[in-house]
């Protein structure tokens, strides 16, 4: 129980925790300290001085040491003499504030007078209007009228591009620093900064290119007046015409909780489309950020090229059919092809749609292959043992958690977690980073950790045979709860303790996080890899706790879910080493990114794909049907955190697309399968009777909310931003196997194998980029600035040998595949290595390690 | 004796003047704060006077009023402020001509002008699009879009004449 | 025309018959005195002296709707009218023309809840809308001469 202390607000007593910030104590009770500079996520600064209050104490008797009485038996207070800010005031024993005097009254109606005196009044066209709080404040607070000549007021630069994401309007900012101070203390890129003083003092960026950062969205939320609004969104609606639908980010494993503006549009023929989005607030997940992939990265849900019906190759030409005759048709090669019957699961299928397609898969075939795509990390059975227990809270950790990140370069793969992971940096937390390359965690971490690629598991291996040796942290461990223990210590015994400080970082820390990435590593690798960091957290005693467990960086939103329900990438290997006659693709794009995959897919019989757009996947099917993307149906994510999260209808549907669940729901109607169920919440519904690990993830569970702090969103406009208030559900989070005391939990020994020796010049390496190619990314056209053209990046010997510099147009080659790029030497490819951006190129490359010769090529 | 006042009464006015007005071949003047049928404003120079803000359709107790905007170019310029009304309707149909939008319009674009004669035999007539409440280009200058030149156009919302 | 040319003058008008009953009906378009709301007071003063819709043949506002030809729905229909109103117009003989006056009768008008039907044509086809809450009378005549020159423009295969 925290310590707590009593403080006065007009003369009413309240409790609150202490060390509270004096302003958050008091929205704690529902009493509005009116801010601008101030925000919860955010050092105070007191630079608006809206906040300005009388504060003062307890008066006590200096001889008796007794708290003076009037008459009445209230207390007596002294006041300061001055007015103080109350947003740097920490709440102490005794505190006494006035927020409703006279004198406080006066100053911020002063305060907000000064504001305004150089404030244009823009508010009729500004997109801030409507949900602004120095609109609201100065309704508020402020004066009924200016004393100052509108003549007076400063001129300044209307609508400057900082970058080409956001816009910043001069005149309207009135330096507050929320956004200096967010792209400084929270996401820690100095992008943004004062020029001037005075009534001059300007932001501009300092970065180039401009506003150089994955966050700056955030900016245009927090930010309390229309100084900061994004290209985006620029004039598309009032802020009070749109209609707020809950939904969760597509985009990668954090599963972002989202708010999606929506409005008719006259250009969409008059179908509600997505004006915006908007982080939604939920303390466990994204608190109030969002990526600007999440944020700007919505456009596929209507962009030119969506499917509108099932597409049927006849003689190489494409015929619209309807949905009966799709669904016969399919069901009827399912009949056909059902024993050579291959599936993949791409990783924007909701926990509806992979149930459902298992049902599919499993009437044709009794033991059905259900590979995922992308085949590039596995081990989500393992997460689902030891991943992280109930009530973790990444922005709550602090010292007593280490936090392990392996195989991952983590901001361009999971941008929130890398941003909570830096805070919990911050806070105290002992981050260790293993990679084979520098990432930008670099910078944040208490210890870095160096390996070759392949060698990821050795690095945990160490760290376990560390473990080991502290009997303190393992002697408990008991051979009936543990299986294998006694293999494993054996096997460990030979290894070398490494790595010193950053093992005992990790192990000295109560909790431990491990968040492993896929860098580098083969399917097979990354197996042993997560089975590496599963032994390490049992051995430890580290799994099954709050704030302790693992966590895998998906390549995908949904991922975890689809190994939940038996899909995993072993099977996707099993099954492009023997191709099946037919496939069923759901929503995913194998032939663009993967060229083993591309052979085995266009060498099948029968190809099947559900997609939104024209792939080069649905290209090579034989049927394509339209699916809905998140935005126009219900479902369920499963986050790399194991929560399970709601996503709602949020705009019309495009054409006569259907949500993937139901597709495969009706053709198995045709296979003398189950009826289909009416709703995704009913599908829901199956899956919580059937898998026991969502037994309680029922849709109306999944839709509760508790009051969460800080307050933002709703009537508070002025105090958090604008991200919202969630009203639709914090989701829930699946426990590990290992919270369960008496549940039986598995070591295996790990073996890592040395990295193979090939006649090749280098390996090949694909590495994970937050802004590519994808078909949920691409068509967000305000973006492709900031997708990298096709490159590859070598190391400086290596380039040197090869005769490439920086620049160097290059094709890249190997068993099976040729990409042209364009050749980066920039220090972070370690020697013999070449690292290749996924999903950038059209070519299909290898989405494992894989062998491969670089030589230049003319311009 | 009832029954003849009644009869003088009727008797009286059979010699006063006619009061019935010949509507439609004589049509009685309206007032001049008649609120009639909107009219689009323009500027001297021709541009629009509409910024596209959407406080008609947002004050407006009907929902009659629908505003889309989009952003203004020196290229392309409809209006001096940074936007412009892209698609601009109103539905006469739900349209009360209480002449809220005229009140809440921050440039004096829109004003309700004294056409009265609005019958439709087809509902779907009854949406006037921008393109039929915008007023003409006075005569001898250029209609919108216009070619502007840089730095002219600088303010997001034009200075008004008269702010008070 | 051509009688005439053959016959000569024999001091007799000839036009077509369905010249000849449009002109009949629109001369004589006995409106239903169906008021509902505000707007019943613009249709009264329409009615009266000022306006004197008796110049149009509209001599009387009748309450029964078997002696009348057209329906002028004269504000917010609520749901609980809506039977009432579809039956009156029913009960009406044929030929029969509705004209919904105000917006409330023709869209729900600022009443856009779940008790008032959002535009009479739900119920009963509407020939012509009259824009305005409420319409001027004069508003109401121009809508009436609208129908009128629908009607007049009726053909004798639209009648059956």
């Amino acid at each position: 129980m925290t310590e707590t202390v009593t403080f006065y607000i007009d003369g009413q007593a309240y409790q609150v925790a202490k060390g509270t910030n004096l302003v958050d104590a008091a929205k704690m009770h529902d009493i509005d300290i009116p801010v601008f500079c101030y925000h919860p996520k955010l050092k105070p600064v007191g630079m608006c001085r809206m906040c300005l209050v009388e504060l003062g104490s307890l008066s006590v008797n200096r001889e008796t040491g007794e708290v003076e009485r009037d008459e009445h038996g209230e207390p007596v207070f002294r006041w300061f003499p001055r007015l103080q800010t109350a947003c740097t005031q920490v709440v102490t024993d005794g505190l006494a504030v006035r927020t409703t005097t006279e004198a406080v009254v006066q100053g911020r109606n002063s305060i907000l007078e000064f504001l305004l005196t150089s404030h244009p009044l823009d508010c009729p066209v500004c997109d801030k209007g409507g949900e602004c709080p120095l609109q609201n404040l100065t309704m508020g607070y402020g004066p009924g009228e200016s004393r100052f000549l509108i003549d007076d007021k400063i001129r300044l630069d209307k609508h400057v591009p900082l970058g080409e994401l956001i816009y910043l309007d001069r005149e309207r900012c009135i330096q507050c620093a929320r956004c200096t101070r967010f792209c400084d203390e929270i996401v820690g890129d100095d992008v943004l900064a004062f020029h001037e003083r005075g009534r001059r003092l300007q932001i501009v960026t300092i970065s180039d290119p401009p506003f150089d950062t994955k966050f700056s969205g955030n900016t245009t939320d927090i930010c309390p007046v229309g100084a900061l609004t994004t290209a985006d969104f620029r004039f598309g609606a009032r802020p009070w015409e749109l209609q707020e639908e809950a939904t969760i980010c597509p985009h990668c494993p954090v599963g972002c909780n989202l708010s999606a503006g929506t409005r008719l549009d006259r250009d969409a023929g008059g179908k509600k489309i997505i004006k915006r989005i908007m982080p939604r607030q939920n303390e466990w997940v994204n608190e109030i950020w969002i990526c600007d992939k999440g944020r700007f990265g919505h456009h596929h849900t209507r962009a030119e090229g969506r499917l509108e019906q099932p597409m049927l190759k006849q003689n190489g030409a494409w015929v619209p059919i309807d949905w009966p005759a799709a669904y016969d048709l399919v069901a009827a090669k399912l009949r056909q092809y059902g024993d050579s019957l291959g599936v993949l699961a791409g990783p924007s299928l909701s926990n509806e749609d992979l149930w459902e397609l298992r049902k599919l898969a499993g009437l044709v075939a009794s033991e059905p292959k259900l590979g995922v795509w992308p085949a590039a990390m596995t081990g989500g059975d393992l997460v689902a043992q030891v991943g992280v227990g109930s009530g973790t809270m990444l922005r709550a950790v602090g010292p007593e958690t280490a936090i392990l990140v392996i195989a991952s370069d983590f901001e361009e793969e999971a941008p929130i977690w890398w941003l909570q992971v830096k805070q919990a940096a911050d806070r105290g937390a002992a981050v260790v980073v293993a990679n084979a390359r520098p990432t930008k965690l670099d910078r944040y971490a208490r210890a870095v950790v160096r390996y070759r690629y392949g060698e990821a598991v050795s690095v945990l291996n160490g760290f376990a045979a560390q473990a080991l040796k502290d009997k303190s942290l393992t002697g408990k461990l008991s051979e009936s709860r543990v299986a294998g223990l006694s293999q494993l210590r054996a096997a460990l015994k030979g290894v070398k303790p490494a790595f010193g400080d950053a093992g005992r970082m990790l192990l000295s820390a109560e909790n431990l996080i491990i968040f492993a990435g896929g860098e580098g590593l083969s399917v097979a690798q990354h197996r042993e890899l997560m089975q590496a960091a599963a032994n390490l957290l049992i051995l430890t005693g580290r799994a099954g706790r709050a704030n302790s467990g693992l966590v895998a960086v998906w390549p995908g939103a949904n991922m975890q879910g689809a190994y939940d329900l038996g899909y995993s990438a072993e099977a996707t290997q099993a099954l492009l080493d023997t191709p099946p006659r037919m496939w069923i693709i759901g929503a995913a794009n194998p032939v663009a990114e993967d060229a083993r995959a591309a052979r085995a897919i266009t060498g099948a019989e029968f190809v099947v794909a559900t997609s939104l757009f024209m792939t080069p996947t649905s290209e090579a099917a034989d049927l394509v049907l339209p699916r809905q993307s998140f935005a126009e149906r219900e479902g369920t994510f499963t986050n790399g955190m194991r929560r399970v999260q709601r996503f709602y209808t949020v705009q019309g549907i495009i054409g006569d697309s259907l949500p993937d669940w139901k597709i495969f729901a009706a053709i198995g109607e045709r296979l003398n399968g189950p009826k289909a169920r009416i709703s995704a919440g009913a599908v829901m519904k199956d899956i919580t009777a059937h898998v026991p690990a969502y037994a309680q993830a029922s849709y109306p569970r999944l839709a509760q909310v508790e009051r969460q702090f800080p307050l933002v969103g709703g009537d508070d406009l002025y105090y958090g931003g604008t991200a919202y208030f969630n009203l639709s559900g914090l989701g829930l989070a699946i426990p590990p196997v290992a919270e369960d005391g008496s549940a039986q939990l598995e070591v295996r020994p790990v073996t890592v194998d040395a990295p193979a020796s090939t006649d090749a010049d280098l390996s090949l390496i694909p590495v994970r980029v937050l802004y590519d190619r994808d078909v949920l990314f691409e068509p967000s056209r305000l973006m492709h600035h900031r997708v990298p053209p096709p490159s590859v990046e070598l190391n400086q010997a290596d380039a040197e040998r090869l005769g490439i510099a920086d620049g160097d147009r290059v094709a890249v080659e190997g068993d099976g595949y040729q990409i042209t790029a364009t050749a980066r030497v920039d220090g972070r490819a370690p020697a013999g290595y070449a690292l290749l951006p996924v999903r950038l190129s059209s070519t299909p490359a290898p989405t494992t390690p894989a062998a491969c010769t670089v030589r230049k090529i003319g311009e | 004796m009832n029954l003849l006042r009644g009869f003088a009464t009727t008797l009286k006015y059979l010699f006063e003047d006619k009061v019935t007005v010949q509507y439609p071949e004589e049509e009685r003047p309206v007032r001049e704060r008649f609120k009639g049928r909107h009219a689009l404003k323009r500027y001297d120079n021709g541009l629009e006077k509409c910024i596209g803000c959407a406080l008609c359709a947002a004050a407006c107790p009907a929902d009659a009023i629908w505003v889309e905007a989009a952003e203004n170019t020196d290229e392309e310029r409809y209006s001096p402020g940074e936007r412009y009304a892209k698609t601009y309707e109103i539905n006469m149909m739900r349209c009360i001509f209480c002449g809220y939008c005229e009140d809440a319009c921050p440039t004096e674009a829109i004003v309700l002008e004294h056409e009265y004669r609005l019958t439709f035999s087809d509902r779907r007539d009854s949406i006037y699009t921008k393109e039929m409440l915008i007023d003409p280009p006075p005569p001898g200058v250029p209609g919108t879009p216009q070619q502007t030149e840089p730095g002219r156009y600088t303010r997001s919302i034009p200075e008004m004449k008269d702010p008070l | 025309m051509g009688v005439t040319q053959k016959l000569g003058d024999m001091g007799v008008v000839t036009l077509r018959l369905e010249d000849a009953v449009n002109w009949a009906r629109t001369r004589a378009m006995w409106p239903m005195l169906f008021g509902l709301a505000c707007c019943a007071i613009e249709m009264m003063s329409a009615q009266a002296s000022n306006y004197d819709m008796s110049r149009f043949g509209m001599e009387l506002m009748r309450p029964s709707p078997r002696q009348s030809d057209l329906m002028i729905v004269a504000g917010r229909v609520s749901r609980k009218m809506a039977p009432v109103l579809r039956q009156l117009y029913d009960q009406m003989p044929e030929p029969k023309w509705v004209l919904s006056m105000g917006d409330c009768a023709s869209c729900g008008g600022i009443f856009n809840n779940y008790a008032i039907v959002q535009g009479v044509d739900e119920i009963v086809p509407v020939d012509v809308y009259v824009a305005g809450c409420p319409p001027r009378p004069e508003q109401l005549i121009h809508g009436i001469l609208t129908l009128h020159e629908r009607v007049k423009h009726e053909r004798i295969t639209d009648w059956a």
